[in-house]
């Protein structure tokens, strides 16, 4: 059976590498610090969930939550923000874009990230 | 002054109002996050001591560079005490100061940190303290638009015919769109925003970069390049000498 691929967008490299690494035993993670290499990276292969920050350095979680909603398939993919400004978004706001769940960067462990990304995938 | 270059006017002393002070609660929060989840990534048993090693370094210069943007809080609040010299300072000795300074951050990131070598160079007037958190400041942000691999450089410029020393910290990361150059730009001389949504940040580090230079009766400013950007102080040759 084939494994889940997991899209990680986010540019705290030290971060996006403990994701990596918590991720990388269940699933196949690719990665990416902002949103115009995350298009990319969809266009070549499927991507099964999304991990996404809010708080990239050249562009927004936003514009890419816009994009991905811009075209079929892409909208389809369920996305899990994991930001700083948590506090600041509702999930009544951006489960229009697909987003199903938002961790709080501030309070969230890792148990979190596996968990939300289990029942997004389930 | 070339095109695609920006200078910015003396400022006055540093007043942080409420919004600002929510910026700075931003700014933190993003070291201190990173510094958190890699303290609960040690908590992984079958981590190796290799490992562990890593992520013990990860979070000694997460916790220095957050660190370094509390001081520059503090010190830009006794901006008003004249509790600071100004003196002739050599640029270069200054320069592979901050390079030294911040040599392992960078190696941690795979990058590197150079500051040109140049055998001779007029001094400069400024705080040698303030100077030097300026500089810190300029390459802890050109670590974050860097490659991987790739370097930052620090130079020493001469300009108005040997009046004015430009210390830049020049990135050779990918050119930024020239809306987010624009949204940085306008960073350098407004105080600093709450985040919604940034390039980066609320631009705090720099704002207080901006009266920090002001301070020593100098200037910040940046220019954007086909690959990169350089962020630059402008401060007053010493006329120290000539006199000799």
């Amino acid at each position: 059976m084939s494994r889940a691929t997991v899209l990680v967008i986010e540019d705290e490299e030290w971060l996006q590498s403990r994701y990596q690494a918590m991720l990388e035993k269940d699933y196949d993670v690719l990665t990416a610090a902002e949103g115009q290499t995350a298009m990319e990276l969809i266009d070549q292969r499927p991507v099964s969930v999304i991990l996404l920050d809010m708080l990239l350095s050249v562009s927004t979680g936003l514009t890419l939550l816009h994009e991905l909603q811009s075209y079929a398939d892409t909208a389809r993919i369920p996305v899990i923000i994991a930001s700083t400004i948590a506090d600041t978004l509702t999930i009544e706001q951006l489960q229009p874009y697909g987003v199903v769940r938002i961790l709080d960067k501030t309070t969230m462990t890792p148990k979190d990230i596996i968990s939300s990304i289990r029942s997004a995938l389930a | 002054m070339k095109r695609g270059e920006q200078r910015i006017q003396r400022g006055s002393s540093v007043q942080y109002d409420v919004p600002s002070l929510v910026a700075a609660a931003h700014e933190l929060k993003s070291p201190l996050v990173l510094v958190r989840q890699l303290a609960l990534a040690l908590e992984d048993a079958t981590l190796s001591e290799s490992q562990r090693a890593v992520l013990l370094e990860q979070i000694t210069l997460t916790s220095e560079r957050a660190l370094r943007l509390t001081s520059d809080l503090t010190r830009s609040m006794r901006l008003d005490d004249a509790l600071f010299q100004l003196e002739p300072i050599n640029p270069v000795e200054l320069c592979a100061q901050v390079a030294q300074e911040l040599g392992p951050l960078y190696r941690a990131h795979n990058r590197r940190i150079v500051a040109k070598n140049y055998r001779h160079s007029l001094l400069l007037v400024a705080n040698r303290d303030l100077l030097r958190r300026i500089l810190l400041n300029f390459s802890d942000n050109a670590l974050h638009y860097s490659t991987k691999g790739g370097a930052v450089v620090l130079s020493i410029n001469s300009l108005d015919q040997g009046k004015t020393i430009r210390l830049g910290v020049r990135d050779f990361g990918p050119a930024l769109p020239i809306d987010i150059w624009r949204t940085l730009r306008s960073k350098l001389n407004t105080s600093p925003q709450t985040v919604h949504a940034r390039p980066q940040s609320s631009g705090l580090g720099l704002y207080i970069a901006s009266q920090f230079a002001s301070q020593m009766h100098g200037s910040i400013g940046a220019i954007r390049h086909r690959d990169g950007a350089t962020f630059y102080v402008d401060m007053r040759a010493s006329e120290q000498m000539s006199l000799l």
